[in-house]
């Protein structure tokens, strides 16, 4: 009696492959991702803050992100780097004040890009262990 | 769109603050009323989402948007950092994993989406420290 199991050798050679390739192909999907958030802030700032009497053009035009590595998690910081001339104000229109409601703009486009930054990670990890 | 969906899923929170005896008659719904009120107090700014595409996933088959998604900026302003904390305390015992109910809606617990550091506000005249917390929960057709 016996089992013959064939194309695991391939697999094998896949999966040998992700260590070397992973970080790289996770890395660019990381980036994009904090991009699109960019992005979408941005968009959604530029009429709200962008002009008189509340104007922020310097943390709209300061808006960034900033990935980092640590191990095997891979992240990013997005928003307005605290040495902007205007970081200090961004909370205002971010969570708004006492007296100002605010115009968020950093969470809901986090949310908009979950689903899409999910289904990034999850394709890169199929054409990793397909060898791709 | 006739109903009242959307101010139900703001209620539903705001409902949730009055109850804590903490809290009871010092919940402001997006504006502080004149004069400036006695401290502590916790003014909620509320929106109210309904997600197209992928960020709305409970959406239907036939692209109806059906779930919604309701955000409050809670901002707990007392005279000191240490009031602060005991109104933000106040607040996430009120609020934090709670299912708000509405009527004719399957509803997910609060989250705590962020919490900002109390910072120090000159802008009404007095000067009070105010501390953002930002929850929010979704639903679906029950």
């Amino acid at each position: 009696m016996g089992v013959t199991v064939v194309g695991l050798d391939e697999l094998i050679r896949d999966l040998e492959a992700v260590p070397a390739k992973g970080p790289a192909k996770f890395r660019k999907v990381v980036s994009k991702g904090a991009l699109n958030v960019k992005m979408a802030w941005r968009r959604r700032w530029l009429p709200e803050i962008g002009r008189p009497p509340q104007n922020l053009p310097h943390a709209i035009r300061g808006l960034g992100y900033d990935t980092y590595e640590r191990g095997t998690r891979l992240g990013a910081h997005i928003g307005v780097h605290h040495l902007n001339p205007q970081a200090a104000l961004v909370h205002f229109p971010e969570f708004g004040s006492v007296n100002n409601p605010p115009t968020p703009a950093g969470m809901p486009s986090l949310l908009e890009e979950e689903p899409r930054f999910a289904q990034a990670v999850a394709d890169a990890a199929v054409d990793l262990l397909e060898g791709r | 769109m006739t109903d009242s969906l959307d101010n139900a899923h703001a209620q539903a929170v705001l409902s949730l603050l009055q109850a804590n005896g903490a809290l009871a008659g010092k919940v402001y719904d997006g504006v502080v009323p004149a004069p400036f009120p006695e401290l502590p107090f916790v003014l909620v700014y509320t929106s109210i989402e309904w997600p197209a595409g992928d960020a709305g996933m409970g959406n239907a088959f036939d692209h109806d948007s059906v779930t919604c998604r309701a955000t409050f900026i809670v901002h707990c302003v007392a005279a000191n950092s240490e009031a602060c904390r005991t109104v933000t305390m106040q607040v996430r015992e009120s609020l934090l994993d709670v299912a708000p109910a509405v009527t004719g809606r399957s509803c997910t617990r609060l989250t705590l989406d962020d919490a900002q550091p109390a910072v120090k506000d000159e802008t009404t005249g007095n000067v009070v420290m105010d501390a953002v917390v930002t929850y929010s929960y979704a639903s679906v057709p029950a």
